[in-house]
């Protein structure tokens, strides 16, 4: 399946604004982080050092966070879009 | 009327469209760029999620605050000193919940809305994301 990917601000910088990934058919948010953050700097950012995603990365599936999905474990469907962020800091 | 655009707004304009003979007071924000020493500002938006959220807080604010409009346009794009940023612009019949609500609006904004800005540096190598230095 494919799946869109959008990154904003730094991250968007890092892992690019917009990309198309293709993933295998029962994926969810943990794989796709597996494939997105396969660059030191990439991982970096995402992950602390135990591994865990860091506190301010907001994760949405379709509009919705995945905290209140099944966070890592969310569900991937073809076309999904997925958008990974930092805070946000507008106005 | 909630806009995210690259384009710049016409200030008088709008305000005028905002004039309403029920209102007694139009309160208006405006965010610009500040000279931190920068060249500039680029301000990006994840535009869908924005303008769903925008729209969430305008219906919020019209109805916890006795207004009878509430217009925001939020640019994005690349930006100069003292260039608008943010337009926010609230008729009410009185001025206290012309004033609250507009409050309301930017705070919640600030708090809800993905956008982001990045500070330009002047020697035009890159610049730094606003917030960043919280993370």
């Amino acid at each position: 399946m494919i799946i869109k990917v959008k990154a904003f601000a730094r991250f968007g910088e890092v892992l690019g604004k917009e990309l198309d990934l293709e993933l295998d058919s029962r994926s969810d948010i943990d794989g796709m982080l597996s494939v997105l953050c396969a660059s030191r700097d990439a991982y970096d950012l995402i992950f602390d050092e135990s591994g865990r995603i860091r506190e301010y990365v907001n994760i949405l599936k379709r509009g919705r966070h995945i905290q209140s999905l099944d966070g890592i474990r969310t569900a991937l469907e073809d076309g999904d879009e997925i958008a990974i962020f930092p805070p946000v800091a507008g106005g | 009327m909630i806009t995210i655009t690259e384009e710049d707004f016409n200030i008088d304009k709008i305000l005028k469209d905002a004039k309403h003979p029920d209102d007694g007071a139009i309160v208006t924000f405006l965010g610009i760029v500040r000279d931190d020493g920068i060249a500039g500002m680029e301000i990006e938006a994840y535009t869908d999620l924005a303008m769903q959220e925008l729209e969430k807080i305008e219906k919020e604010a019209l109805e916890r605050f006795d207004i009878r409009s509430l217009d925001v346009i939020h640019r994005t794009g690349t930006l100069s000193v003292s260039d608008n940023i943010l337009l926010i612009v609230c008729g009410a019949p009185h001025r206290k919940d012309a004033f609250a609500a507009c409050e309301y609006m930017i705070d919640e904004l600030k708090k809800r809305v993905p956008v982001w800005k990045k500070e330009l540096f002047k020697d035009g190598a890159g610049g730094k994301w606003v917030g960043e230095e919280t993370e």
